[in-house]
């Protein structure tokens, strides 16, 4: 079974964030209280464990917003209704892989961007609904 | 509607109330919500007033979506009935515990205790239903609390493997408490009697479920005295266990010693019924045991 430091370790390098002895791997790398497989699920599923490598949730971005220090992208609204749209905007990063989008210091959740574009990894509904207030 | 005017006390404004929106409320989820939180719900809503005994809990008034915000959407707040927050309160779940929500979803006393714990415990949401386990999850998602287990089993069925500081029986009921808004009739004595087989028995796993000098919060949003008291003094009866006296800081009734002809005896009245005038909100009934 994987070991949960592949999980702390991904996390610390690509948004600087260090959680420590939290990540319960079931497929995907569940952050929890107590990591028992009885269960149907356990606490927020944090990192999805793929083929082509992991890939942080919207979620979990969320919950860890405060301490991100690496790979964040502030986008305006105008921005943001772009790639809630399913579009891309432009940024110059220096290395391609997942980001964490910010909207008026919010984390609003995942992104990737690869070649100098960003794109949206928010789930669609979520994405929609969001859509539906901001006017 | 009219069968419990012997028990409604002020039956008027109770009438009155229940021909009116509810006011809408919302619960601060101190796992999310950022210091400035107040002032950024103002700013979304023209009227902000925070309740008079739970100050997580804010009223903002009569309105229909109190959900449409960004605030909402990040999970920094839960819509929740101000009624709806009292069962949780009255468990009072402290960091370190470990509770169990017999029946869970949508997840609104799930993730308030995983709230007030501050996420340091753990909180084992049960749901029996399959479809209604998607909002349970999508709420402690949104919420950010991942101190909570999911399990998905029939309350009765719980594996007597684990025992909590505490358990939540918010139990199925026939809703009265809301009912009497959307103008629906009162429950039949034998849909009553029916869910009350099924309370008492959630009641008795719950006992099962937690340790010795825990605590069982036993709710209901229904004003049937079949599904409350009548529950609840029958399980005083079986079980080791005794009722403490909920002393809370709103306006509220105590439980019926007797209805009609039914006897349930003077304990009772240590439970509380919150009805619809009392907080502008749903009606509920509450219970709180310790296990002997």
């Amino acid at each position: 079974m994987p070991s949960s430091e592949k999980c702390e370790e991904y996390i610390k390098e690509r948004f600087g964030v260090k959680v420590k002895g939290e990540f319960h791997h079931r497929g995907d790398y569940w952050y929890c209280r107590e990591p028992e497989d009885k269960y149907e699920t356990n606490g927020i599923r944090a990192v999805r464990d793929m083929d082509i490598g992991l890939k942080p949730t919207t979620y979990f971005l969320q919950l860890i917003e405060n301490s991100i220090t690496k790979n964040q992208v502030k986008v305006d609204k105008k921005e943001l209704e772009i790639l809630l749209d399913g579009k891309m905007i432009q940024r110059d990063m220096s290395q391609k892989g997942y980001i964490a989008i910010f909207y008026e210091s919010h984390c609003i959740g995942c992104g990737f961007y690869k070649d100098g574009l960003v794109s949206s990894r928010i789930p669609k509904g979520r994405g929609k609904e969001l859509i539906e207030f901001m006017g | 509607m009219e069968k419990y005017t012997e028990i409604i006390p002020n039956y008027g404004k109770y009438r009155e109330e229940c021909s009116k929106e509810p006011i809408a409320t919302v619960r601060r989820n101190d796992i999310k919500a950022r210091k400035d939180f107040e002032q950024e719900l103002k700013k979304n809503f023209e009227q902000v007033e925070k309740s008079s005994w739970n100050d997580k809990v804010y009223r903002l008034g009569r309105i229909k979506k109190p959900g449409k915000s960004l605030m909402h959407w990040r999970g920094e707040y839960y819509v929740q009935e101000e009624s709806a927050a009292i069962p949780v309160t009255i468990l009072n779940p402290e960091p370190g515990d470990h509770v169990l929500d017999m029946c869970s979803a949508p997840g609104g006393k799930t993730t308030q205790i995983a709230d007030l714990i501050n996420n340091n415990g753990l909180v084992v949401a049960n749901e029996v239903s399959d479809q209604r386990m998607k909002s349970l999850h999508a709420n402690i998602y949104r919420t950010g609390s991942f101190s909570v287990n999911a399990l998905n089993l029939d309350g009765r069925r719980i594996p007597e493997d684990k025992e909590f500081d505490k358990v939540l029986v918010d139990a199925p009921c026939s809703g009265e408490g809301n009912n009497c808004r959307r103008e629906e009739e009162m429950a039949t004595e034998q849909e009553s009697k029916d869910l009350a087989n099924l309370q008492n028995d959630l009641l008795e796993k719950a006992f099962n479920l937690v340790k010795k000098d825990g605590i069982i919060v036993y709710s209901t949003c229904t004003f049937s005295p079949t599904e409350n008291e009548n529950v609840v003094s029958k399980a005083l009866r079986n079980n080791d266990v005794s009722l403490e006296k909920i002393e809370p800081e709103f306006r509220h009734e105590r439980g019926l010693s007797k209805f009609r002809e039914s006897e349930f005896g003077d304990e009772m009245r240590k439970t509380i019924r919150i009805y619809p005038h009392h907080l502008q909100s749903g009606g509920m009934y509450v219970a709180k045991f310790r296990k002997m």
